[in-house]
């Protein structure tokens, strides 16, 4: 039997014949199973065609062996908990020492990290033509948005992360603001995370900064230097008298969070300015809404339940939530010209949700597959979402109550976005699954560690490969043929239930009965193709006609090079 | 109408009193009149006036500005920028404009004002100056327009709309219907329409004939037994029996089934079997021995197998799928005034427990059961149903959509619904309740199947030709009492409204009957075209996106569930003759044999004088078909077999959730439409490269032709995979989506001309 296929750096560790893998769909169907320092990989010969299962160790949250007396001599089992949505299971004779061994690997190579092993991403060794890691340059985004300006500037103060350890070394603030006031606001904001710019309007100058809760405390604790700080971030816009602060938190959240040490912006303080409370709950409560939903679609799914239980998730509630809040947010910039300031409590990650999903409301740019990369590098990667907390990459400890899916949901929101409009983002929805099953692979150096400086500590740039070097190396796969760039719409998606639906391509996709029945990519990829083939070959016939023209004669000179202008229309 | 009749009774009493109405606003009328951004149709009268209104469009914040009107047949919005096309100037104009909504399909108006709302009926007065004016429409339309000021005059033309809608009024319907169709003008253009000739009505013998052709059917033939509909009132007067029955033995079976519905062929299977559809066994008749073996015969076919499926069983009746789209709609509009504001909460719960989903999830699962036993081999499938009129319709139409790609075409479809509903009996007239007056026998089933196929159309985007916006199109003018496709509840009816002069049937194309007969002398009312004359009542751009340019090519020569490896067995076929086949019945997902169906075979002594010389029921077939019931992969010609599971199943939005009042939602793109854009581009494209070649040439003619060699193969890939207006084959309307290029243009500025 042929070895399981491998990625360039990956190496087998173990392999036991005769294993049954429990399919929840198809049966039980007995095969081999290789276990390697990058996946987990079971074919069985038994079907036609052969039946493969191909799962990437980083996205196992926990190994349980479980009893099965159904399947003969077989008699240990084995449940791989996924962060992914699924939960395959595995049947094996108890005495054997292949698979006590294979067991074993499988165990030491899901959570390196708790066993003081690299992560695969360090050890793979694929060549990409193209350079991941160059996507996003701070300063030329910065750039791009109009930055520096005479109100904003890009200050060094954090390059040796001394400021606020979870922040960039680049950070944009407002010009006016004195080193000696800046420390003071940096003592007021929870984790050093002082306000700074995410986003500036192009007309209006109305800007997204994004911060931490302040440090009020029971007491109502003030600081003058955090008040002024806020008032000039609100006079760097000069269309508007008023600054918005968007607290993502419940109301009653913050008030327990008042009662020790953080709390909110009061209004009488802050002069000014308006606080709006967008009524998310925390990460605790998002993990448990993403259980719930992988209860009611793996592997059993309730015909005549099924929107109920839909329903009792909340996880569309919470959605919606999220871009209720979001498009509040780019509401207020664009139609009420405001500036606006953002944070929950840490300001990592619902702040990160919040931003993020107004920018790709606000800004086209981020609608294009280079853009996105752009804006996960800066609002999430940059800014110090704890994506190795988060996601537990290589770390035993499933339990950890860390572990929150707001990536995913973050995600989840940009498809519901990219459903109501499906023409707006140069992106398809496999560039979306991609990112996510690569959140958790570990096969790419993108997603891990906390914050910038943990990166720049472990060389992650020149050590791993970043999953933006695979996706830009082939980005026909990840275009959406339908994109039209709307460039300065604003969009204001539905925030309804009723208009939103479940990710069934994401959150259903292991069963098989779900497979999408139709290859409507095929069609449309093919179609670009054609289109993209006979452009080319009109432009080409053109310059032909129209040098050759130009060389022989004058006379009928105009026609060729009229229509010679290339056709620049987009879908 | 004809007089005589009740309606048309009343009619003659209240029209003076309508006429009465119309007075108040002569003025008005005068004035609109001198208008040139509308255009009346040449039997309507604008009522009321008003503007500037402004109508929210998709988008949040935008809107369009315009005129408001009241006519005797709509409520029209004439936007300010981007008038209507001058084209057809000359002709009569389309019937509904992108933003006009008819009359009878208003259900409710309501006045807002910052303060208060009021619901308007025709007698209620109106105190306040509405600021906002909304419509909500039957076929889940809502419709709001504010007005710029709250004034006499918005209070005028809300007054004018409540008064002239009249949901339930018998005569409001015809006064509704004369002045769209009761025109000199408009019945002299009725009847100078040109027929389709793509469209097959089923109300000719040949009708049926070329249908027999076109499946491939050979063993069955047109009986016109029921040619002054004697033997079965609601079945047309041409039915397809089996080719080995006399008319004098068909006659004896009518009596033994619900209303005379007897086993009537509906699809020919290329793999051999057939579909019928019949009303319930009449079981309190005594079966003569010759009755028995006609009624074998007529249930058989030619083939040695029958099965039975029970539609009725575990599916829902009209009162049910009523009920359930009540549900529905409430959930959707929810309640006035309510729905200005729809409360989000538990939308899927409620959803699900409006049951509307399951039932259209039981009406596909029936019918991919039906279409998987099809599939597999030399049988005949009976639909049985009591009465033979409601979900046979449903379950036959929706076998042929899976079954028979033809069925997705556009033309396809049209005759689909010609042959299972119009021309079977469905009861269009009782169960769309135009006239309000037979609430207990109203039901969407139509609409039903119309979510089904919309159903199909989502997981199986490329085997449709029609596409997302005509289904939304036929679902909205199936609420207009306008058209004779949805105005009777069977073909003796339809013909007796629109009566021509001769008594004999003419088989000529039964559309030019149709007008003919409207337009015979004497008689006064109008006469009603069928829903598919889309021309008469749907803009060009509408129509224009009927059609989905890239689905994949039909083949005509497919072989469905085509399985090289295992052809299917013909063991079962050898046992022909006259001896009484296997009857299966086909109940709860299972097949089982089922002898005492048959009421003829129970009354002792019947069936035993038959040679039974055949052998037992056959396990290796039964299970063969059982195989094929479970769904399993039927390969690519199979049967479009949906999935089923929760998730699979989706609320058409687009439909119902069009009225949720959102001024966000983004407008209906449909994917269709940008497939379609890219596939005009691709032409476009190609046309300009035929232009850049014609130049080549002139330089340099050998180089041309070796670019032109090179071209083919690709080209020719390209036909295999989409359809495209050059290879679209010659069976397309006149009117081709691609030779229309300044619409396109318009519609879409950033393409160069």
């Amino acid at each position: 039997m042929e070895e399981a296929p491998r990625f360039p750096g990956e190496s087998i560790k173990a392999i036991a014949k005769d294993v049954m893998y429990i399919c929840p769909f198809t049966g039980a169907v007995s095969g081999t199973l290789t276990v390697t320092d990058y996946k987990l990989y079971f074919k069985s010969l038994e079907r036609e065609p052969p039946f493969i299962l191909d799962v990437n160790l980083g996205v196992i949250s926990r190994l349980e062996t479980i009893g099965v007396q159904s399947h003969g001599e077989n008699s240990c089992g084995m449940e791989i908990v996924c962060k992914d949505m699924r939960n395959p299971r595995f049947a094996y004779k108890q005495e054997e020492q292949s698979k006590l061994e294979i067991f074993e690997n499988l165990t030491k190579h899901a959570f390196p990290v708790s066993n003081n092993l690299p992560l695969f991403a360090f050890l793979y060794k694929e060549k990409f033509p193209v350079d991941g890691w160059k996507v996003y340059d701070p300063v030329a985004e910065y750039k791009r948005q109009g930055l520096p300006n005479e109100s904003w500037t890009i200050s060094k103060v954090n390059s040796n992360y001394e400021l606020c350890d979870s922040y960039p070394a680049l950070l944009v603030i407002p010009t006016s603001i004195k080193d000696e006031d800046l420390r003071r606001v940096v003592a007021f904001r929870a984790k050093h995370r002082i306000p700074v710019l995410s986003w500036i309007h192009p007309e209006s100058q109305a800007t997204i900064t994004r911060c931490s809760q302040p440090l009020v405390g029971p007491s109502d604790k003030r600081c003058k230097e955090d008040e002024k700080y806020l008032q000039t971030i609100m006079d760097a816009n000069a269309q508007s008298h008023k600054l918005t602060i968007f607290d993502a938190r419940q109301n009653s959240v913050a008030d327990t969070n008042k009662a020790k040490e953080g709390g909110y912006e009061s209004e009488s303080f802050y002069t000014n300015a308006e606080l709006t409370f967008l009524e998310i709950p925390n990460i605790h409560v998002m993990r448990e809404s993403l259980r719930k939903l992988k209860e009611i679609t793996y592997p059993v799914i309730d015909e005549a339940k099924w929107l109920s239980n839909v329903d009792s998730t909340h996880w569309l509630e919470y959605i919606r939530l999220l871009l209720t809040g979001a498009v509040r947010i780019a509401d207020k910039l664009e139609s009420g010209k405001t500036s606006v300031v953002v944070h929950c409590s840490d300001g990592w990650d619902r702040t990160a949700q919040l931003t993020s999903l107004a920018m790709l409301m606000l800004d086209s740019y981020y609608r294009t597959i280079k853009g996105f990369e752009v804006l996960i590098e800066k609002e999430w990667i940059s800014f110090g979402h704890r994506f190795a907390v988060r996601v537990g990459h290589g770390d035993v400890n499933h339990t950890n109550s860390e572990r929150s899916p707001l990536f995913v949901q973050f995600i989840d929101c940009v498809w519901q976005m990219m459903r109501q409009f499906p023409a707006a983002f140069e992106f398809n929805e496999l560039f979306l699954i991609t990112i996510l099953d690569h959140l958790y692979s570990c096969l790419f150096g993108t997603f891990l560690y906390n914050s910038e400086q943990e990166r720049v500590k472990a060389e992650l740039h020149t050590k791993t490969v970043s999953l933006w070097s695979y996706i830009n190396s082939q980005p026909e796969e990840f275009t959406n043929p339908f994109y039209v760039n709307y460039e300065n719409h604003v969009l204001y998606p539905v925030a309804s239930l009723r208009h939103l639906e479940l990710w069934v391509d994401y959150y259903v996709r292991w069963n098989p009965r779900m497979r999408p029945q139709m290859p409507v990519h095929q069609n449309l990829k093919e179609l670009l193709v054609i289109r993209s083939e006979l452009q080319k070959k009109v432009d080409e016939l053109h310059r032909e006609a129209s040098t050759r023209s130009l060389s022989s004669s004058s006379d009928r000179g105009s026609s060729p090079s009229h229509s010679a202008t290339p056709v620049h229309t987009t879908v | 109408m004809l007089t005589g009749s009740k309606t048309s009774f009343k009619i003659k009493q209240l029209v003076p009193d309508f006429k009465d109405k119309t007075l108040n606003f002569s003025n008005t009328a005068l004035r609109s009149r001198e208008t040139s951004d509308f255009k009346c149709l040449p039997g309507e009268r604008v009522l009321q006036r008003t503007q500037p209104v402004r109508k929210p469009r998709a988008g949040r914040g935008s809107s369009l500005t315009g005129a408001l009107l009241c006519t005797t047949f709509r409520v029209a919005f004439v936007p300010e920028e981007g008038v209507a096309k001058t084209e057809d100037r000359d002709s009569v104009p389309v019937f509904l404009g992108e933003h006009d909504v008819a009359l009878a399909s208003i259900e409710r108006v309501v006045a807002v004002s910052p303060s208060r709302w009021k619901v308007l009926s025709a007698r209620s007065s109106l105190r306040f100056h509405p600021e906002e004016l909304v419509l909500f429409c039957r076929d889940l339309q809502v419709l709001r327009f504010h007005f710029e000021k709250s004034s006499a005059e918005s209070a005028e033309i809300t007054s004018a709309i409540a008064r002239v809608y009249q949901p339930s009024v018998p005569a409001s319907l015809s006064s509704f219907q004369r002045s769209a169709l009761g025109s000199v003008e408009v019945k002299q253009y009725l009847s100078n329409r040109g027929a389709d000739p793509q469209m097959n009505w089923f109300e000719g013998l040949q009708d049926w004939e070329r249908e027999l052709a076109r499946t491939g059917a050979t063993a069955w033939r047109v009986s016109s037994v029921n040619d002054r509909f004697e033997m079965a009132t609601s079945l047309p007067k041409f039915n397809v029996v089996p080719q080995r029955i006399l008319d004098t033995e068909l006659k004896r079976t009518f009596a033994h089934f619900t209303e005379g519905r007897i086993p009537r062929w509906c699809w020919h299977h290329p793999e051999g079997s057939d579909l019928l559809r019949a009303a319930s066994f009449q079981s309190n008749i005594y079966h003569e021995k010759h009755d028995a073996r006609n009624l074998e015969a007529l249930l058989f076919g030619r083939h040695p197998q029958c099965v039975i499926v029970e539609v009725g069983e575990d599916m829902p009746p009209p009162s049910e799928i009523q009920a359930a789209h009540s549900r529905l709609r409430a959930l959707c509009l929810g309640d006035i005034p309510a729905s200005l504001s729809v409360s989000d909460e538990k939308w899927l719960s409620s959803l699900e427990a409006s049951r509307w989903l399951d039932h259209v999830r039981s009406c596909l699962r029936r019918s991919a059961e039906v279409s998987c036993l099809l599939a597999e081999g030399d049988l005949a499938v009976v639909l049985q149903e009591a009465e033979d009129r409601d979900l046979n319709c449903v379950v036959s139409s929706l076998v042929q959509i899976m079954s028979d790609p033809h069925c997705r075409t556009l033309p396809g479809f049209q005759n689909l619904v010609q042959k299972e509903w119009v021309s079977a009996g469905f009861r269009f007239l009782h169960r769309n309740n135009y006239t309000r007056d037979r609430d207990k026998e109203e039901s969407p089933v139509f609409l039903l199947f119309l979510d089904c196929v919309w159903q199909l159309l989502q997981q199986f985007p490329s085997h449709f030709e029609i596409t997302e916006v005509f289904l939304l199109t036929l679902h909205d003018r199936a609420h207009l009492p306008l058209y004779s496709t949805f105005l009777f509840n069977c073909q003796r009816e339809r013909g007796r409204n629109t009566q021509h002069l001769s008594q004999s049937y003419t088989p000529v194309n039964g559309w030019q009957e149709l007008v003919n007969g409207g337009l015979a002398p004497g008689s006064g009312g109008p006469s009603f075209p069928p829903v598919w004359d889309w021309a008469l009542h749907c803009t060009p751009e509408r129509r224009d996106s009927f059609r989905n340019p890239s689905n994949t090519p039909l083949s005509p020569g497919a072989v469905p569930n085509g399985n090289s490896e295992t052809p299917p067995s013909r063991e079962l076929s050898d046992c022909s003759g006259s001896g009484p086949g296997l009857v299966l019945l086909f109940s709860k997902g299972s097949l089982g044999p089922a002898p005492h169906l048959l009421p003829w075979r129970n009354a002792g002594g019947a069936a035993s004088g038959w040679k039974n010389h055949r052998r037992a029921p056959s396990r290796d077939g039964l299970s063969r078909l059982e195989r094929a019931l479970k769904g399993q992969p039927l390969g690519p010609r199979g049967p479009l077999l949906p999935l089923l599971l929760g998730p699979c199943l989706r609320v058409w939005r687009g439909c119902y959730l069009r009225g949720a009042l959102q001024t966000q939602v983004p407008p209906p793109v449909s994917s269709h439409l940008h497939v379609d854009f890219l596939a005009s581009e691709v032409e476009r494209l190609r046309g300009r490269l035929a232009l850049a070649k014609g130049l080549d040439r002139h330089g340099n003619c050998k180089r041309a032709e070796s670019r032109g060699t090179n071209q083919k193969p690709r080209q020719e890939t390209t036909n295999h995979n989409f359809l495209f207006a050059g290879n679209r084959g010659t069976g397309c309307s006149p009117e081709r989506r691609y030779t229309q290029t300044p619409t396109r243009g318009q519609k879409h500025p950033k393409l160069p001309p």
